[in-house]
């Protein structure tokens, strides 16, 4: 139990300093808001104030967040090893912590990143939204899964010292197939009336790519992290 | 004696894919019910493609699984079996690249179109980027033992979404597109197609993939020895 | 090739020269952190480090060959060698982080023999190659250390490890704005708080000032009486705070 603690303690830690460098610096969150943003803005000054079908906007907001993911969620691994901080944190933390800790701050940041983007999404494209619930569970555990799988794609290549292009390349096969559950599940969210929802279909199969990702990647990392 | 074992079995498969593809083009029957009945009997040679490149990812995976759990001290260990995993996800992305191709081929003649968005077609073609993702990751990285580890945990990472497209993606994404479009080949074949393809082809093609297994893990030792 | 030399004459003083802010002297006794954890080191129990046949070689160059040296508790096993030399590569063959290719470097304390993750919650370990986060302060990065070693740094105890190593006036600053020294000094406030009974140091001396040379030579001082100090260096006042010396060569 005590163990389990340490641990714990171990991830928050992380979480909070990783959260901290970025407070101060802000280079990913930039990045990632920066994309978002400048996506929308686009897309809003194309539609001029038409609305867009949901069978083409749902895709689109994935394609959005997918980008984003994949734009500012390996700065945590990547940092590390730019940085030579990597070996102290190795040898002051066990790997499964560190995974947990970065695995954790990168949700929060795909989170904080959805906060600003979904919204802005359903403004630009007049998306009306008829259950809210759903909707927000969606978004939620598919960003959770879309987190998990960009984290560890981020230790692998920052491992292999590698630049941006490689981490795009490495994700997008394994992040695809949530992709597609995530746009086929969000239009069942938004579809009005319960006509083809179902919670353990379109929330769970979301959360157990997550889940089954996570413990996926709960094996590998420790051999990952400990790789040069 | 290991020699005429040799012999034996790949005189075996020479002769099953002689066979195979003497009976796809001469014994069986034209497909009734398809737009262009010859061409169906590119079936026979479209799902050994698949099978192969399944077989191909369960043994990358398994010798993935090895060579993380191997020691890193002794390199004895995880040399062979990360040989092994490489040549396995190369040959791999052959047959799924194979498979693709026949597909397409397929799609064309039965429904018009070379690519319909059809979850089983994109299915495949992800799988084939896994394929694709692994090997360049390979390339990045110099150092043997580091490129060893990092890319047999993407290869164990990569199970997940794997899973998802070959399981979860047809049932879930069903709901979507019913009907026509569906290429899925279910049940209902004709026994002919059948015999060869069980007891002809599938046969053939596994000893084909032995076959370049061996090649191509000796080519790597041979490589590994004289130019490394 | 290695070859152990007997121990330099014992006619060596140690130099300390006390900066203007702050004293140094009880390095580790003034900096007690509050509250443990499940696993702080024990220093009770003797350590020893166990190199055997050690043999290690990237590529096709032979880095190390068939070294054999045991060092106890309360000693200071010295590196010496030109560069190149594989000095860098012992030193994380000790501490773990690389495998050897024959042989083995083993941690021992009381009877058992220490694995490579168990290793380093009794390791400190400064190099010059250890990066730092540029945007943390000093007490931030403490902090950080000791809680992942599972050791609650109060904001004096903090306080007073940052003047310790002769840091005081830098508390509030980022480490970016730190000069390649402090950075040294930093790095050895982060390695010793968790009173590890193996110390690592990896050319130590290097871009310190005479105030930092004293203090790191306090802290080797105070490591003998609870534990071991494997120094690696080029430079000869590194080398003389050993009792045992091992000089490597180039093939």
């Amino acid at each position: 139990m005590q163990a389990v603690q340490h641990w714990g303690r171990q991830a928050l830690a992380i979480c909070a300093k990783d959260m901290r460098i970025e407070f101060r610096e802000r280079t990913a969150v930039s990045a990632v808001l920066l994309f978002a943003v400048t996506s929308l803005v686009v897309v809003g000054f194309a539609l001029s104030g038409e609305a867009l079908e949901p069978d083409v906007a749902v895709p689109l907001l994935w394609v959005v967040l997918f980008f984003a993911a994949f734009s500012g969620l390996a700065h945590v691994f990547t940092e590390e090893e730019e940085g030579a901080t990597a070996m102290a944190l190795q040898m002051a933390a066990d790997a499964g912590a560190v995974y947990g800790g970065k695995l954790l701050y990168n949700a929060c940041l795909l989170g904080a990143v959805a906060c600003v983007a979904v919204p802005l999404f359903l403004a630009v494209t007049g998306m009306p939204v008829p259950q809210v619930g759903r909707f927000v569970a969606v978004i939620s555990s598919g960003c959770a899964a879309l987190a998990a799988a960009a984290t560890i794609t981020a230790a692998i290549i920052a491992k292999a010292r590698a630049r941006g292009a490689l981490f795009g390349a490495l994700g997008f096969p394994v992040v695809l197939p949530l992709l597609i559950m995530a746009v086929v599940a969000t239009r069942h969210a938004l579809a009005p009336g319960a006509a083809e929802w179902s919670w353990s279909r379109d929330v769970g199969g979301l959360l157990s790519y997550g889940v089954m990702m996570v413990s996926a990647s709960a094996l590998v990392f420790p051999v990952v992290w400990e790789a040069a | 004696m290991r020699a005429y074992v040799a012999w034996i079995w790949k005189g075996a498969t020479g002769v099953l894919l002689a066979a195979a593809t003497w009976a796809a083009m001469a014994y069986v029957r034209p497909a009734e019910g398809f737009l262009y009945p010859d061409g169906a009997r590119i079936i026979i040679m479209h799902v050994p493609c698949a099978w192969i490149a399944c077989l191909a990812y369960v043994v990358a995976a398994w010798n993935a699984a090895a060579v993380l759990r191997a020691s890193t001290a002794v390199p004895a260990k995880w040399r062979a079996g990360d040989s092994r995993c490489a040549a396995a996800m190369e040959i791999g992305l052959l047959f799924s690249a194979l498979t693709t191709i026949t597909g397409s081929i397929f799609s064309r003649l039965q429904w018009g179109a070379f690519w319909s968005w059809d979850p089983r077609q994109t299915s495949i073609l992800v799988i084939m980027l896994l394929f694709a993702a692994y090997l360049v990751l390979r390339s990045a990285v110099t150092d043997a033992s580091v490129r060893a580890r990092l890319s047999s945990a993407y290869a164990i990472v990569a199970v997940v979404p794997g899973l998802f497209l070959i399981w979860v993606l047809p049932r879930v994404v069903s709901t979507l597109h019913g009907g026509a479009n569906q290429a899925v080949i279910g049940g209902g074949l004709d026994p002919q197609y059948r015999l060869v393809l069980y007891g002809l082809a599938l046969p053939g093609f596994v000893g084909l993939f032995a076959w370049l297994m061996q090649l191509r893990t000796r080519v790597a030792e041979l490589e590994r020895r004289w130019i490394a | 090739m290695a070859r152990q030399e007997p121990p330099p004459p014992q006619s060596l003083c140690c130099h300390y020269t006390h900066g203007a802010k702050g004293t140094a002297t009880g390095i580790i006794a003034t900096t007690m952190p509050s509250a443990a954890a499940a696993d702080l080191p024990t220093s009770s129990e003797p350590i020893e480090v166990r190199l055997h046949g050690l043999c290690k070689a990237f590529g096709r160059r032979r880095v190390i060959k068939d070294i054999q040296v045991s060092v106890c508790s309360g000693a200071t096993l010295a590196i010496a060698g030109p560069n190149g030399s594989g000095k860098s590569t012992l030193i994380k063959m000790i501490g773990g982080l690389l495998h050897p290719d024959a042989g083995s470097a083993d941690v021992v304390r009381g009877r058992v023999r220490l694995d490579p993750r168990e290793r380093r919650r009794l390791i400190g370990w400064v190099a010059p190659e250890i990066g730092l986060y540029p945007s943390l302060t000093g007490p931030e990065h403490l902090a950080l250390f000791g809680r992942l070693r599972g050791i609650r740094l109060s904001v004096n105890d903090a306080r007073g490890l940052m003047t310790d190593v002769g840091l005081r006036a830098r508390l509030r600053d980022p480490v970016r704005t730190y000069s390649s020294g402090m950075k040294q000094r930093l790095r050895f406030a982060c390695a010793i708080l968790h009173q590890p009974p193996l110390l690592l140091l990896d050319e130590p001396f290097a871009t310190l000032d005479a105030e930092g040379v004293g203090i790191v030579r306090e802290i080797v001082r105070r490591q003998r009486e609870c534990g071991i100090t494997v120094v690696a260096g080029n430079d000869d006042r590194e080398l003389q705070m050993g009792d045992t010396r091992l000089v490597l060569g180039v093939n």
